[in-house]
C-alpha cells in the first residue's frame, strides 16, 4: 500500500508490500527490507535484517490518522495519509464543513467570551478552559460568526466535545 | 508520636519516607480520586477528606484539622503547594495544640505577600527587582507603570507561586487581558485576586537559596539551586550547584538570604529565590515559605535530609547542621516528569498508566507519586515523579541523566520525558550556557520533534517506516482492527476497576 507520512520535517513517501517474513518498503525511493514484531497492544520491534538494526516500537493511535510513536527513547508524532488524503491536505481541503472549536483535552470551561451572532477573527479566544490547574485560552482557527455555544461556565468538558460553533 | 501529611502525590510520599526514618507514625489523607494513590497505601493510617475537587479535600481544613485531631497526630506538614503557605491553616494546626512544620505563620503572612516581602527586603538593604510594592489598583494603573518602566514587564498575582497568576507582557494591547487572567488565576488559585506588576529582568538565571533556621535564631544556609530552565515560569529542572555560581558569589547570595530571614524572624526550611543578571547582580525574586519541589538536588549535594530537619525544627530541636561544615560535593539535576504532551503545546496529559518503568542504578534518585496502573487525575497539579540523578562532577550528572532518561518508560500517558531526552543533546544545556527564557524561546523557534529528528535521524525513518507498516496492518485487517487499544484495551478497564475500588480480574 502507498502512503504519505508527515512528519516535522515534511512528507515522506512510503510504499508497504507485506513479504514472506515482515514487510517490504520504499522509502522516499529506497527499497528495504524490514521486520516488525508485535510485543503486545502498543509495543513492537522493527528490525532492519541488512544491517542488524533494532529499534523498540511503543505506538499508540491518535485522533484521525495521527500515530504516536516512541522509537528508543524518541517520540514522534505522525500522520499516515493515503495519496488521495495527502493531496487533499495538501489542498487545504476540509471535510470537516463550518469550523467548531473543540475541547483539545478534557477539563472545566471557566469561561465563555463569546456569545451567538458574535464576529470572531482567526485566532481569537472563545473560551477559557482550565484542566490541571491552568487556565487555556482555546482560540477559533479561522474568523466567522458563531452560530451555536454549546457550553455554559462551570461545565466539564472531555477531549473532542464542540464548545464553539462557527459559521 | 504520629505527623499527618495535609498533602498527595510525590511529596507525601517524600514525607512519609523522612517520618520512617525518623520512627514517626504516618496519617495519610485522601480526596475520593486518591484511594489507591501510592501515599495513601503506604501510610500507617489514611483517612478520606472529601471529593476529587481540591477546595472540598486538600484545601479543605475544617476536614484535614478533625483528621489530625481524631487520629491523634501531633504534628501536621502540609507539603508544597494547597495549605503549604496558608498562614490561617497554620494558626488553626496551633491553635487546635498541634505542631505545624513549617515558619511562624507571621512570617508566612509577610513573605507569602509578594508585595509586603519586597518591601521588606528592601528596607533589610537587599536588592529588589525594580517594580510596584502595592497591588495594581486598576488597568490604568499598570498603563502608567508601563509608559515610565517600558516594556516588558511581569504581571503577579500577590499570592501566587509555581508559574501560576503570572504573565509576561511584551506588547501594550496585551496588558489588559493578561491583568484579567493573572487576576482570574490568583483567585481561582490562591483565593486573592489582587495582582502587582515588575520590570522583566531579561535573559536573567533563576538562582535560589536554601535556607535551614531553628527557633533559637539558628540559621545555616545550603548553597543555591539552579532553576533557569522553565516552561513559561514554571521550573522543569532544577540543578545545585549553578554552574555559574562561584564559591565567592555563593556566600554572598547565602549572605543576602540569611540577612532576609532574619528579618522576617523566620524559622523552618525556607528558599529564598533571586534573579541573576548577566553582569553578575542579583536582585531579590521572591521567598517560598516551604519545602520546594526541588530541595532533593540539595539533599543530593549537601547530604542533608531536609524534610528531616523541617520535622525536627517544628518538634523545638535545635538545628545541630553549622555553616562552615556545609559545603556542596558533586551535581545534582532533577527533572520534573509532567502529565503534559510536550508535542502538543504541553497539554495536560491525564489517563491511566498502563506501562512504568522506572531508571535506577548509580547516582539515580527517583522521587514518584504515581504506580503502574495510576489514574492521573485533572484535578491536581500534573507533577507525576521527579528524577534525579547525582555525580561527582555536572558532566558525569549530564551524561547519568541521559542514562536514566533512557531506562524511564511511562506508558499510557504522555509526559514531559521527551523534552528532558532532547534537552540533555544540547550543547547549551550540556554546558550550562541558558537563563529563565531559554527553554521557552527554543519551543517557540523549534518543534520538539525536529529536534529529535536532527538528533537522532535513524530513530525519526524507523518511526516512518514503523508507522507505515502499521497502517498498512490496520488498513487490511479491517473492519476489526487488531491494533485497536487504547479505551478498549484490557489494561485501561482494568484502570478503571481499580478506580472504582473493585479487584482487577
Amino acid at each position: 500500500m502507498k502512503w504519505v507520512v508527515r512528519g516535522s520535517r515534511g512528507n515522506h513517501e512510503v510504499e508497504v508490500e507485506r513479504a514472506a517474513e515482515g514487510f517490504e518498503v520504499v522509502v522516499d525511493g529506497k527499497r528495504q527490507v524490514v521486520d516488525l514484531i508485535r510485543l503486545d497492544g502498543s509495543m513492537a520491534s522493527l528490525r532492519f535484517p541488512s544491517n542488524g538494526r533494532s529499534f523498540q516500537v511503543s505506538f499508540q493511535r491518535g485522533g484521525g490518522r495521527r500515530w504516536r510513536l516512541v522509537v528508543g527513547d524518541r517520540d514522534f508524532d505522525l500522520e499516515v495519509l493515503t495519496p488521495v488524503e495527502a493531496i487533499a491536505a495538501a489542498e487545504g481541503v476540509r471535510g470537516r464543513g463550518p469550523s467548531v472549536v473543540e475541547a483539545p483535552i478534557p477539563g472545566k470551561v471557566v469561561a465563555v467570551k463569546v456569545a451567538p451572532g458574535d464576529e470572531v477573527e482567526a485566532g481569537q479566544a472563545v473560551v477559557v478552559l482550565e484542566a490541571m490547574k491552568m487556565e487555556n485560552e482555546l482560540a477559533a482557527e479561522q474568523a466567522g460568526r458563531v452560530a451555536r455555544v454549546n457550553v455554559e461556565p462551570g461545565a466539564t468538558v472531555e477531549t473532542g466535545a464542540v464548545l464553539v460553533e462557527l459559521e | 508520636m504520629k505527623l499527618l501529611i495535609a498533602n498527595r502525590g510525590e511529596i507525601a510520599v517524600r514525607i512519609i519516607r523522612a517520618c520512617r526514618e525518623m520512627d514517626l507514625g504516618t496519617v495519610a489523607v485522601y480526596s475520593e480520586v486518591d484511594r489507591l494513590a501510592p501515599h495513601v497505601l503506604m501510610a500507617d493510617e489514611a483517612y478520606p477528606i472529601g471529593g476529587a475537587v481540591a477546595s472540598e479535600s486538600y484545601l479543605n481544613m475544617e476536614r484535614l484539622l478533625a483528621v489530625a485531631v481524631a487520629s491523634g497526630a501531633r504534628l501536621v506538614h502540609p507539603g508544597y503547594g494547597f495549605l503549604a503557605e496558608n498562614a490561617e491553616f497554620a494558626e488553626r494546626v496551633q491553635a487546635a495544640g498541634l505542631d505545624w512544620v513549617g515558619p511562624p505563620p507571621r512570617a508566612i503572612r509577610v513573605m507569602g505577600s509578594k508585595t509586603e516581602s519586597r518591601k521588606l527586603v528592601h528596607e533589610a538593604g537587599v536588592a529588589v527587582v525594580p517594580g510596584m510594592t502595592e497591588p495594581l489598583a486598576s488597568l490604568a494603573e499598570l498603563e502608567a507603570f508601563v509608559d515610565q518602566h517600558g516594556l516588558p514587564v511581569l504581571l503577579k498575582a500577590v499570592a501566587g507561586g509555581g508559574g501560576k497568576g503570572m504573565r509576561a507582557v511584551t506588547a501594550k494591547g496585551q496588558l489588559a487581558s493578561a491583568l484579567e487572567r493573572a487576576r482570574s488565576e490568583g483567585q481561582a488559585y490562591f483565593g486573592d485576586d489582587r495582582v502587582y506588576v515588575e520590570r522583566l529582568v531579561e535573559r536573567p538565571r533563576h538562582i535560589e537559596v536554601q535556607v535551614v533556621a531553628d527557633r533559637f535564631g539558628h540559621a545555616v544556609h545550603l548553597g543555591e539551586r539552579e532553576c533557569s530552565i522553565q516552561r513559561r515560569h514554571q521550573k522543569v529542572v532544577e540543578e545545585c550547584p549553578s554552574p555559574v555560581v562561584d564559591e565567592a558569589l555563593r556566600r554572598r547570595l547565602g549572605e543576602a538570604a540569611l540577612i532576609i530571614i532574619r528579618a522576617a524572624d523566620y524559622y523552618s526550611v525556607g528558599t529564598v529565590e533571586f534573579l541573576l543578571d548577566p553582569h553578575g547582580r542579583f536582585h531579590f525574586l521572591e521567598m517560598n515559605t516551604r519545602l520546594q519541589v526541588e530541595h532533593p538536588v540539595t539533599e543530593q549535594v549537601y547530604g542533608v535530609d531536609l524534610v528531616g530537619e523541617q520535622i525536627r525544627i517544628a518538634l523545638g530541636q535545635a538545628l545541630t547542621l553549622r555553616q562552615e561544615d556545609l559545603s556542596p560535593r558533586g551535581h545534582a539535576i532533577e527533572c520534573r516528569v509532567y502529565a503534559e504532551d510536550p508535542l502538543r503545546g504541553f497539554a495536560p496529559s491525564p489517563g491511566t498508566i498502563t506501562l512504568l518503568r522506572r531508571p535506577g542504578g548509580p547516582g539515580v534518585r527517583v522521587d514518584s507519586g504515581v504506580m503502574l496502573g495510576s489514574v492521573v487525575p485533572l484535578e491536581y497539579d500534573p507533577l507525576l515523579a521527579k528524577l534525579v540523578v547525582w555525580a561527582p562532577d555536572r558532566a558525569a550528572a549530564v551524561n547519568r541523566l541521559r542514562r536514566a532518561l533512557q531506562e524511564y518508560v511511562v506508558g499510557g500517558i504522555a509526559t514531559t520525558l521527551s523534552l528532558f531526552r532532547a534537552l540533555v543533546e544540547m550543547d547549551a544545556f550540556r554546558q550550562g550556557a541558558f537563563h529563565t527564557g531559554f527553554l521557552d524561546e527554543l519551543l517557540a523557534s523549534r518543534q520538539l520533534e525536529e529536534l529529535h529528528s536532527e538528533q537522532d535521524p535513524e530513530a525519526e525513518e524507523a518511526a516512518v517506516i514503523a508507522a507505515a507498516c502499521l497502517a498498512t496492518l490496520g488498513a487490511q485487517s479491517l473492519p476489526r482492527d487488531p491494533f485497536a487499544h487504547g479505551r478498549s484495551s484490557g489494561w485501561w478497564q482494568e484502570g478503571t476497576r481499580m478506580q472504582h475500588g473493585r479487584f482487577p480480574r
